[in-house]
């Protein structure tokens, strides 16, 4: 049996994986078991870092959106070095003009949407590094 | 008498006060044990200890018994008002909670309650003591039960400054406030080793059950603390704005501060253009006695701004919309934070301020399915309940039922005043106008005749005259006179009583 930790929905689990004698993989996670169906030869694909707002550890910071609305005015140029709490959106919600400011000093790494874009509460606005 | 009973007496005292253990264990880790906080936080020399002999029932644990059972009990003053205080010892068997380590904490808690004392505990230990079975478990019962007879009567202070697991959590989840210092605390019901076992989730102390999580998460901890000894000064602070309990009212001390002073700054904090944000934070400085804001509950559900201040020495309770934050608005979060807020000041006879400027709910299937309904309606529940006096002041938006939840004075406000900038309505111009016109717009659609509807519409309605002629307004007051007013209304109000109906009690949608 391999111990794993696999990262699921944003949370980590410690699973372990066993190969039964007539081939099926099966994964313990906690007090379940479940069968999976493994794929070989897959092609790798690039791990997407979720963030975590207490974790210095990782370097890209995502940058959401706290409530529904429209992207009115973007503050900031992709590439320029930003401060906490500098404002790199005006988001227009609730009949009001919010400021998205960056939650940490960094550099301005990608902005992820345009003027007039539509957004939803927990979409991406940018990335931060 | 003999000298020698005296001098055996002072021997046992020696051995049962004897802070050694304790002091290397917690020093070691840069913490302080609990007689040192309770000589901190108390009055010098005030603190008389009760049951310092007690000691565990269980043959099993025998051999380990230490005289106080892992918790110092007793009663002193602070600023010289007498309290009552527990504080656990984590040296003792991780500070857990026997049978007699319970049955001290109740004793002092029914104490306080026939006193009309405030009671305060420090919480640091690891849970239910494990060997003493149900006997724990039921002595901390009493506990609980304690908690629950005093709530509304006398305040209950809880300061997490260690670990706070299993049923430990309960006796501090039943009080008033919780305080949490930074990195030091932790409260969960289940710790990370059990849940691995159970759901196989990997995650450690800090991430789950720290001071973050539950000052913005879960909303569990009302402070956050740098420092034990800031932690125990923060408490001094939030009791001198308290009563000693329900029959009295909170103290008052004279303002270092005019009761005539004009707020022209107002003007100038609060943008004229309505789709600008501004932070309340600034207001309520400008408004209130110079730095007599203490803000409770400061990173939870951030779009609402809450807290204990005075207006001319006289303390009241702050309710709050933050624009800067989610533009302000409603939702499951800051329903929770404000009806909590708004039933503790009605306990203890602290009058409460709207300063209101909210544009609506949060939308979203998120928040309906959680139940945004249900939680909204706690914070009509908690004015309408409230006989204190409710004070009510508009600075610019108050739309929908946030206007009824926040200021209607036939909900119970005593008080609703405006500024002039208020825009008092059902709805915003551009959804009023999609709603009632929408035959004419359907039939012509262009953007012109909407935007004379959507003008049209705000001329009429989004105003506070419309309001003031309905008497649900009843004074219109420049910014200027914003704390020169406020301070009127609350000395004139600071006689209100009102009676409620007997009941056994209501039912609060929770």
């Amino acid at each position: 049996m391999e111990e794993l930790v696999v990262k699921v929905d944003g949370k980590e689990y410690k699973v372990f994986v066993e190969e039964t004698e007539d081939g099926r993989v099966l994964v313990h996670c906690g007090s379940d078991v479940y069968e999976v169906e493994t794929k070989k030869d897959a092609e790798p694909t690039a791990i997407q870092r979720l963030h975590s707002q207490q974790s210095a550890a990782f370097d890209k910071f995502e940058v959401v959106a706290p409530l529904p609305g429209l992207i009115y005015d973007i503050k900031a140029k992709e590439g320029s070095s930003v401060k906490q709490g500098q404002s790199l959106f005006i988001l227009m919600a609730m009949k009001m003009e919010n400021d998205i400011t960056s939650p940490k000093d960094g550099i301005l790494k990608e902005i992820k949407v345009k003027k007039n874009n539509n957004v939803n509460r927990g979409d991406v606005l940018a990335i931060i590094e | 008498m003999g000298s020698e009973k005296i001098k055996e007496f002072l021997n046992r005292q020696k051995d049962a006060l004897n802070d050694k253990m304790a002091a290397e264990l917690q020093h070691k880790k840069g913490k302080l044990t609990a007689r040192e906080r309770i000589g901190y936080l108390l009055d010098a020399d005030s603190f008389m200890e009760l049951d310092s002999f007690a000691e565990l029932k269980n043959t099993e644990l025998e051999a380990k018994k230490r005289e106080g059972d892992g918790v110092i009990t007793g009663h002193g003053t602070i600023n010289k008002r007498p309290v009552y205080i527990y504080a656990q010892d984590f040296s003792f068997m991780g500070g857990s909670m026997g049978e007699m380590h319970n049955r001290k904490i109740s004793n002092i808690m029914e104490l306080a309650l026939k006193t009309g004392c405030p009671c305060i505990g420090l919480l640091d230990s690891g849970g239910a003591r494990i060997q003493e079975g149900v006997a724990a478990l039921d002595a901390g019962g009493k506990i609980f039960q304690l908690n629950t007879l005093s709530s509304g009567i006398i305040p209950q202070i809880s300061a997490i400054l260690g670990p706070c697991a299993g049923i430990a959590v309960y006796s501090p989840a039943l009080t008033d406030f919780i305080f949490m210092v930074k990195k030091t605390s932790y409260m969960f019901i289940t710790g990370p080793d059990v849940i691995k076992t159970v759901t196989g989730e990997v995650i450690d102390f800090e991430s789950l059950g720290g001071f973050e999580a539950h000052e913005a998460k879960s909303g569990v901890s009302y402070f956050s603390a740098n420092s034990e000894k800031e932690c125990l000064d923060m408490i001094k602070i939030l009791l001198g704005y308290l009563p000693q309990n329900n029959l009295e009212s909170p103290p008052y001390f004279a303002a270092n501060d005019s009761a005539s002073r004009e707020t022209k700054k107002l003007e100038s904090i609060v943008p004229e253009d309505p789709k600008k944000t501004y932070d309340i934070h600034e207001v309520i400085e400008e408004t209130f006695d110079k730095k007599s804001f203490f803000e409770v509950h400061p990173n939870f559900a951030a779009n609402v701004v809450v807290g204990l201040a005075r207006l001319n020495g006289n303390v009241v309770g702050i309710v709050s919309n933050q624009p800067k934050v989610l533009a302000g608005c409603l939702d499951i979060n800051s329903s929770d934070k404000i009806s909590r807020f708004v039933r503790f000041c009605d306990c203890f006879n602290i009058p409460i301020v709207n300063l209101v400027d909210v544009t609506g709910y949060l939308p979203g299937t998120n928040q309906e399915h959680n139940g945004i309904i249900r939680h909204g309606a706690k914070i009509l529940y908690s004015y309408s309940e409230a006989t204190v006096p409710k004070i009510s002041l508009v600075l610019r938006k108050a739309y929908g039922g946030a206007y009824i939840a926040l200021v209607s004075k036939n909900m119970g406000f005593d008080k609703a005043l405006a500024w002039p900038s208020a825009e008092i309505a059902v709805m915003g111009a551009e959804q009023a106008v999609s709603i009632i016109n929408k035959k004419e717009l359907a039939a012509k659609n262009s953007d012109k005749l909407k935007e004379s509807l959507v003008e049209q519409y705000k001329e009429t309605y989004l105003n506070p005259y419309v309001a003031a002629k309905l008497g649900a307004i009843d004074t219109i007051i420049e910014p200027k006179d914003t704390r020169i007013v406020l301070i009127k209304c609350l000395e004139m109000l600071l006689s209100k009583r009102e009676k409620r109906p007997a009941k056994k009690h209501g039912n609060i949608p929770l």
